[in-house]
């Protein structure tokens, strides 16, 4: 472990760890007059509070509004129209029950960050970092990535090389898997399975869906030593992820990637992009997300992709295996490539990964 | 009849001369001291009642525990009440609980006058006294003595309290565990006076998860509350046995909760300091706002930005887009829908 680097870190979120504070939805004393204010704001003590954009997706999440709709609606209707709706629905559930919600306050810019229920656990930067350096210990794991959201959500990767594997009927590839510890106002307090593919150094985080890793649901004491006990069990933990990593390696490998796939994976690359008008980023995401070549290989054949819906391009085959797209988004999500990525939206990207590679089904699995 | 009119003595604690004995506790050697009291055991002068629903195993829990404080302390005198079980029954318990065979029992249901029973006996003065159950041995002096509910239960309860304090022949401050039933709801069935009395309040309960007993204390003034502590009936040796690793986990778990709580209540006091402090003007809290941009992505928009999206939403207004108020409430019903 780079110790300095290390320390700093822990310092970093120290000074940025929102401030948590419980209040009743009636309490929650929202308005959106303050025109240097887009997402609203709360009064706490007679203090206004800005709502940063997040803090106001993180509200319209507790309060059950979807974002889609929220969007569509915001297109249609305007922002006080938005606005508006927020205030109503607030006011509903106000009335219909007695909810209690947790809003999160940066120190450093008094902005609120997040918003959630106020159900969801929270500790403390202390436990967290004890957290991290029993399970480094414990395991005896090299640090990898460290970063902090804006919403103040932390996250640490960690690889133990003992913990390496292969995959048998599959040439040069060689994993390593590890843990990647979160926390936070909107994350989850979770250690869930990490893996590195050893040929270009690629990360990936295993998905939420398949419940491997341990993860504090609720500050019970019943689930906090549920969480505890799990905690024990890391290295078993790791072996069964392993075993079905290894599984669907395999599968992936098979299976033809469809032009949706490789579109939908090629946006939430682009979406992260700080610098969407630098010449690099469109020509890093050709190399990994070739829509062009797949479209001229479609144009030969006579067919224009543009002309059709989605449902045609999930049936449209490409040249790419789903293995090799799943390699794409790691790579990016690990690599420097001059696309204004952050560290936090690279781990964004791992966890993405992770759901794509263990999505129920691809879009071309039964496709003959 | 009129009562005596009490006077009332304003004390100090150095008024009071109390024996060494009655901080030392009674130890059963089992894991369960370590949860009854602080200093590890049964402390004397102490009235406890045991809550549990028929066949939790409230009997066997403390029969268990009063061998054990018989074995480590044979100078001590113990004794078993029991109210509801007769000697024929307690001897087929005894194939399962062993500990029975040896200990001193008094069998209430054989008096004709339980009530001068209890009073003569307790009177010879008894170190720890365990009485299964309250409810039982309370109805059999109301059927006997011609006394109604109310007044029985205040003579029992004064008894019991009489006895921590020594008032008897032997000068023994009297240690009481007492069995009480439950309602059907699984709660505590006996008056709040008893409850009021009491130096603590254990329940024995199965865990409806994995369906192995345990204990936990609501209320204790000698030791801790909420811990859990599961136990195992070895039927071989008909010994209790005591999950203690599961014990210090749960441990860890309060602590890891109390951890989490304390970090709440600092925040709370951070916020308030924080917003007290708030004189920092906008163009600062800015500035900060760009000095943290590269650990996250705090978004901001501009000012110039803002203010075009609100002459745009202005003009759609101007324009007839007002705000359609069905579509805006079906939208609402249709989210508080999916909430229920």
């Amino acid at each position: 472990m780079e110790n300095i680097k290390y320390e700093n870190f822990k310092k970093e979120v120290k000074e940025n760890y929102p401030i948590r504070k419980n209040l009743t939805l009636a309490e929650l004393n929202i308005d959106f007059e303050d025109a240097e204010s887009r997402n609203g704001n709360i009064t706490l003590e007679g203090v206004k509070l800005k709502l940063s954009s997040g803090a106001f997706k993180t509200l319209l999440k507790t309060l059950k509004i979807s974002d889609t709709f929220m969007g569509k609606f915001t297109d249609i209707f305007g922002m006080n129209s938005r606005n508006q709706l927020v205030k109503i629905i607030k006011h509903k559930l106000t009335t219909a029950k007695d909810m209690k919600v947790s809003i999160y306050v940066s120190p450093t810019t008094r902005w609120v960050v997040a918003i959630t229920d106020a159900g969801k656990p929270y500790v403390s930067p202390d436990f967290y970092f004890d957290m991290v350096e029993n399970v480094i210990n414990d395991h005896q794991l090299d640090v990898g990535n460290m970063s902090i959201s804006s919403e103040g959500n932390v996250q640490i990767s960690t690889i133990k090389s003992a913990w390496g594997f292969d995959v048998p009927d599959l040439k040069d590839e060689a994993f390593h898997t590890g843990v990647i510890v979160t926390a936070g106002p909107t994350e989850d307090i979770a250690i869930d399975p990490y893996i590195l593919r050893l040929i270009c150094a690629n990360g990936m985080v295993g998905p939420r869906r398949l419940e491997m890793g341990p993860r504090l649901l609720s500050n019970s004491i019943e689930d906090i030593n549920k969480f505890m006990s799990e905690i024990k069990g890391l290295s078993e933990t790791n072996k069964k992820f392993q075993g079905v990593f290894s599984d669907q390696v395999k599968k992936m490998n098979n299976i033809s990637a469809s032009y949706n796939e490789v579109l939908k994976l090629r946006e939430l690359v682009s979406n992260r992009a700080t610098d969407k008008s630098d010449a690099r980023v469109e020509a890093v995401l050709d190399r990994f997300f070739p829509i062009g070549e797949v479209k001229s290989s479609y144009q030969k054949r006579g067919i224009n992709l543009d002309t059709l819906t989605n449902r045609h391009w999930k049936n449209a085959k490409t040249d790419m295996t789903t293995w090799e797209l799943l390699n794409s988004i790691t790579d990016v999500a690990s690599h420097d490539y001059g696309m204004g990525i952050g560290e936090h939206a690279k781990n964004d990207l791992r966890k993405n990964a992770g759901l794509f590679m263990f999505k129920k089904e691809f879009d071309t699995e039964f496709i003959l | 009849m009129s009562k005596t009119k009490e006077t009332a003595q304003i004390v100090k604690l150095t008024d009071f001369d109390f024996p060494p004995e009655v901080f030392i506790p009674l130890k059963s050697g089992k894991f369960i001291d370590n949860i009854i009291s602080k200093k590890g055991g049964t402390m004397p002068a102490t009235i406890s009642v045991v809550v549990g629903e028929p066949g939790s195993g409230k009997t066997t829990l403390l029969v268990d525990k009063m061998a054990g404080i018989e074995k480590n302390h044979p100078d001590k005198k113990c004794l078993y009440i029991s109210s509801e079980m007769n000697p024929i029954d307690n001897r087929e318990l005894a194939e399962d609980l062993p500990q029975l065979m040896h200990i001193n029992t008094l069998y209430l249901a054989d008096y004709e006058n339980p009530k001068t029973i209890l009073e003569d006996v307790l009177d010879e003065g008894w170190d720890y006294v365990l009485i299964d159950s309250f409810m039982d041995a309370k109805d059999k002096v109301k059927d006997t003595a011609n006394m109604n509910s109310t007044t029985v239960e205040s003579w029992l309860i004064g008894l019991l309290v009489k006895h921590t304090k020594a008032q008897n022949k032997a000068k023994k401050y009297t240690a009481f565990d007492v069995i009480q039933h439950i309602t059907k709801g699984g709660e505590y069935a006996g008056s709040t006076k008893l409850k009021h009395n009491t130096t603590a309040m254990m329940y024995v309960r199965i865990d409806e998860m994995t369906n192995q007993r345990y204990v936990v204390y609501v209320k204790n003034r000698r030791g801790d509350i909420r811990k859990k502590l599961y136990m195992i009936l070895d039927k071989e040796s008909g010994e209790l046995n005591y999950d203690s690793k599961k014990y210090s986990e749960l441990e860890k778990a309060i602590d890891i909760q109390k951890q989490m709580d304390t970090f709440q209540s600092d925040n709370d006091a951070k916020l308030l300091e924080l917003l007290q402090n708030s004189e920092t003007s906008d163009k600062e809290i800015y500035s900060k706002v760009s000095l943290v941009n590269p650990i996250g992505e705090l978004e901001r928009v501009s000012i110039e930005d803002y203010n075009k999206e609100i002459d745009e939403a202005v003009e759609r207004v101007r324009n007839g887009e007002g705000i359609p108020h069905e579509q805006v409430m079906e939208e609402v019903d249709r989210i508080l829908e999916s909430e229920d």
